[in-house]
């Protein structure tokens, strides 16, 4: 009898020194990602200070710090050379800005399409809702609306969100076999309906001769000829997808554990799906409407993060949307200059031609390492 | 206290429950057993709240069920579901810390509270030591105790245990009950349904049965444990002999044929031994 009561002694001593290490882990973790989110934070920044400096016309690094600083008003320099002050301002920095607005909402959206929808292949590229965006944007500039407003919004960027819902909607409701969302036939009605848009957007675009935007800048997605109009225009609505999404993250981890499972912990399921859905679906479209359709980045961002800090979704958010958004500013600074003739490339190009590859090696690499079964 | 009053449910135009009446008072630890499609898992979501039910009602403290709000009724009831699958590799100890959401303030994080009754849990059902690997690198036997320990962290009053020692060895199934017996005497109501009939009679003290989606008998566990009741449910032979520590009644089956050491067979049809 003392044996065992010894042996259950032993047990509790050895277990309690297993909690504390336990705890210290914890607060490591903790710490990896604070540490991990300053790093992309400080990357993301000399990234916009250093895309803002390279271009056809080369303006030094030194310049460009000194411009940014009395552009918020640190330093007065009274000697900056005004074109190269407007060059940046109103050419570069709204670019940069603007693309690193879109890669944030791409990798974000990413992120919660995969984890709402227990998808690891899901991103508003795959599963056709950027394909809705682009359609009901498309459709407004088509009509002769594209300069119109409602409500104080841009009638193209709202388009572009009920495109992106609807497309959405079909391709739920194409994908629900018995009343069950599967996973696999999800991206297969993604790409019908993917292809299906896209199409329909070309047909618009051969349609309307006059339009100024090509139709591959649809198609393929570019930043060409975009700046601080735009990037107010989509910010509202990267905001509140931002907002939606980040309020609903711990919902989204426990309805990783199926529905049923998760509405017995306390989730009201089909209000955190509902308001995660419309959330990535605002992101989506505040991307689409400002860029066109582009691929890859909502793909790729989440996975890395995931398969380094694990699967918590606010973490995840917070890394998965600096990884996009210096994704993003590289991709289109590769975009602006890669041509030897001054001529752009989609950036959608770029992303595609890195993303693809990177996206073979990811699930190649490391098959449980994705957080996917 | 449960009072499930003549609930019919089901999925599309599958009626799985046809009519069950069953009252469940607060501190019993009752198993509910039958055959496959017997409607015990249906029963189980009907009574969580996640299986909508279309007529009778089911009573928690006097209020139907569906007028709690999900939060509140996660707060007194805790399930452990038959299979679980979790789309992302979450640490073991992240999943048990899910079962303390239903307490969690809409902004604020897991607290230091929170991962100590996790942890605790997880030393409760033996599996501490596995709390920083991936659910997805866990056994199947490990991965039920992973969410036997989420039920226990979510401490509620009531706990519903939907075969959840299924994949679980012999020794780690008393364990897994003695727990529950443990939590029993300190307070909680335990359901489990069970396909292990020795173990129910071994730990529950009233055992309800179904089949085709109603209650075919109910009672104390040596009114109902008998060859003739169990035999009629499960169509086949079965004979119940006492349990040579602690008396309960056990149950033994009989095959249809068999070669015996003494190298002759036997063959029985449905109603009993032929030869």
């Amino acid at each position: 009898m003392s044996g065992v009561f010894i042996l259950e002694q032993k047990i509790t001593a050895m277990e309690t020194v297993d909690s504390n290490e336990l705890e210290h882990h914890y607060q490591n973790e903790r710490w990896r990602f604070t540490a991990s989110m300053i790093i992309l934070i400080l990357t993301a920044v000399t990234s916009v200070i250093l895309a803002c400096s390279i271009g056809r016309i080369e303006i030094p690094f030194s310049v460009v710090i000194k411009c940014l600083a009395s552009g918020v008003g640190l330093i007065h320099d009274e000697t900056l050379d005004l074109m190269q002050k407007a060059i940046i301002f109103d050419v570069r920095l709204s670019r940069v800005c603007l693309s690193a607005m879109v890669g944030l909402a791409l990798a974000v959206s990413g992120a919660a399409f995969q984890g709402i929808l227990r998808n690891p292949l899901a991103d508003p590229f795959t599963i056709g809702v950027s394909a809705g965006g682009a359609f009901g944007a498309a459709l407004i500039i088509f009509l002769g609306l594209g300069s119109k407003t409602a409500w104080g919004l841009g009638l193209a960027p709202l388009a572009a969100l009920m495109g992106a819902l609807s497309a959405l909607a079909a391709v739920i409701s194409l994908a629900r076999v018995d009343g069950i969302l599967r996973r696999d036939t999800m991206v297969l009605a993604g790409i019908v309906v993917a292809t299906f848009l896209g199409a329909l957007v070309s047909l618009l675009k051969s349609l309307d001769e006059e339009s100024v935007a090509s139709i591959v800048f649809w198609v393929m997605g570019s930043f060409q000829g975009r700046g601080w109009s735009h990037a107010i225009f989509a910010f509202p609505y990267l905001v509140a997808g931002l907002i939606l999404v980040v309020i609903y993250s711990r919902e989204i981890d426990l309805m990783s554990l199926g529905d049923f499972p998760a509405r017995q912990l306390g989730v009201d399921t089909n209000k955190a799906r509902a308001m995660v859905l419309i959330g990535a679906s605002l992101l989506t479209a505040a991307a689409v409407s400002v860029s066109g359709v582009i691929g890859f980045v909502g793909l790729v961002a989440p996975h890395l993060v995931r398969m380094s800090v694990g699967p918590n979704h606010l973490r995840l958010f917070v890394l998965a949307g600096l990884l996009g958004m210096i994704a993003m500013i590289w991709s289109d600074v590769a975009a602006r200059i890669i041509l030897p003739e001054g001529e752009e490339l989609p950036v959608g190009v770029i992303t595609a031609l890195i993303g693809g590859p990177f996206f073979c090696v990811l699930l190649k690499g490391a098959k449980t390492g994705t957080g996917f079964d | 206290m449960i009072e499930i009053e003549n609930i019919v449910a089901g999925y599309q135009d599958q009626e799985v429950l046809k009519g069950i009446s069953l009252k469940i008072i607060h501190n019993e630890m009752i198993g509910i057993l039958g055959p496959n499609g017997s409607g015990k898992t249906t029963l189980i979501m009907a009574l969580t709240g996640v299986v909508p039910i279309r007529s009778g009602q089911i009573l928690l403290d006097g209020k139907p069920v569906r007028t709690y709000p999900t939060k509140e009724m996660a707060k007194r009831v805790a399930c452990v579901p038959q299979k679980s699958e979790i789309s992302f590799d979450f640490t073991n100890l992240s999943i048990v810390l899910m079962g303390r959401y239903p307490y969690l303030d809409s902004w604020a994080g897991y607290s230091k509270e929170d991962r100590d009754l996790a942890k605790d849990a997880m030393r409760q059902t033996g599996i501490l030591k596995l709390a920083q690997k991936s659910i997805k690198r866990v056994s199947g036997g490990e991965s039920q105790l992973v969410t036997i320990a989420r039920a226990i962290a979510q401490t509620t009053e009531i706990l519903i245990l939907d075969e959840a020692t299924s994949n679980l060895d012999a020794a780690k199934k008393i364990q897994v009950f003695d727990l529950l017996t443990k939590k029993n005497h300190e307070g909680a109501t335990v359901i489990c349904v069970l396909h292990d009939l020795n173990l129910a009679a071994l730990y529950c003290k009233r055992l309800v049965f179904l089949k085709d989606g109603k209650v075919v008998i109910d009672g104390q566990t040596q009114d109902v444990f008998k060859d003739s009741v169990l035999s009629e449910i499960y169509e086949t032979d079965i004979r119940v002999s006492e349990h040579p520590v602690t008396g309960t009644p056990q149950a033994h089956f009989v095959p249809f044929c068999n070669v015996l050491d003494s190298g002759d067979s036997f063959c029985r049809n449905k109603f009993g031994r032929v030869n």
